[in-house]
Parts: structure tokens; sequence; C-alpha cells
């Protein structure tokens, strides 16, 4: 599953230690969801979605 | 100095307890190695034990977590692959093993009868915690 959380977070000038610990994930979580090798649970996508203030679909695109 | 999120902390808990069972299982082989078999063995109990217990605290009753949902994950399809593997190489095997044994072209030992047993036992173990989750979930 695609997604361009490394983008949202770059633009927020986050971290992958710094967003995993605003949603209580490892660093390696984060980074393994940035690279497409891990889908997130549902409630990890939630927390994403609203940390970035935005839906789940626009961070997640499951056709990729 | 930035505060050690609670994440950060269960993993460096978790990889402090996978280096004491490191620590143990070594000691256990150099003692064999080194015809110090009885002091091996007590490194490795002490290790061991005290790995378990650590892991059973840190588990139920500290509100540590040792990893977040990735590890999980990765701890579920592991175990889901171990009994995969066990059940699609152990089952032709030991059935292969009761034919031979009817058969008489192969007797089976103690040894490999106890060997039966702890695959059964696993099988059955899998079986009743899976039933349990079935049911209560």
């Amino acid at each position: 599953m695609n997604n361009d959380l490394a983008t949202r977070r770059d633009q927020a000038a986050l971290s992958q230690a710094d967003l995993a610990a605003e949603v209580d994930v490892s660093r390696q979580t984060i980074n393994a969801i940035e690279r497409g090798r891990y889908d997130p649970s549902l409630e990890l996508a939630f927390d994403l979605a609203a940390y970035f203030d935005c839906a789940i679909e626009d961070i997640f695109d499951p056709e990729g | 100095m930035t505060p050690e999120h609670p994440i950060q902390r269960g993993q460096r808990y978790n990889r402090i307890i996978m280096a004491v069972f490191a620590v143990g299982i070594l000691a256990f082989f150099a003692g064999m190695v080194l015809d110090r078999t009885v002091v091996g063995l007590v490194i490795y109990a002490v290790a061991c034990l005290g790995g378990v217990v650590a892991l059973v605290f840190l588990q139920f009753a500290s509100s540590v977590e040792l990893g977040d949902e990735r590890d999980r994950r990765l701890h579920n399809r592991t175990s889901g692959a171990v009994i995969h593997l066990f059940g699609f190489v152990g089952l032709p095997a030991v059935i292969g093993l009761y034919l031979l044994d009817a058969f008489t072209a192969y007797t089976i030992g103690p040894t490999v009868w106890g060997a039966i047993y702890a695959y059964a036992a696993l099988f059955l173990t899998w079986g009743a915690i899976y039933a349990v989750y079935r049911y209560r979930t």
C-alpha cells in the first residue's frame, strides 16, 4: 500500500522518531510504513490521520 | 536530554533480556566445550530463568510495552509460519514413522516416541489456545 507519510513528515519538519513518539510506535515502524514494508493497523492509521489532520485515504492509497 | 519514550524503553528492556538469554545459551555450550558442564548449566539456568521472570513481570505487572503493533504482528506471523512448517513437514514424517513401525520396517524408539508426544502436545496446546481465542472473541 502506497503512502505519502514521508512527505507529510518532512513538511512538518519531524524526524521518524518524533512522529513515532507522537503515535506511540517505534521509529522502525514509521520507517517500515514509509518504505511500504508494513501496513499499519486501522488504529495506527487513524492516529496518523488525526495527527496530520486529514483522512486516512489522504495518506494511504490502497491501490498502490 | 530528550526523555525516553515508553516504546524506546520497552525496546531497550527487550534487547537487554534477549542479551541475557544469549549469554545463558552461550555459557551452556561453552561449558560443554570447556568441560565445565555444571558451571555452564548454572549460568544458563540463572540467565534464562531470570529472563523469563523479567519478561513475565514486564508483560503482566508493569506498564512497559516490549514492542509495538509491528513487533506483535511479526511475532504472530513467525508463530504461524512455525506452526505451518511443523504441520506440513512434521505430520508426514510422523505418519511415515507410524507406517514404517506398523510394517515392521522400523521400530520407533523411546526418544522418537518422546518427540512424537512433544509434537502432539504442541498442536494440542495450539488447538486449545485457538479455541479459547475463537470463542472468547
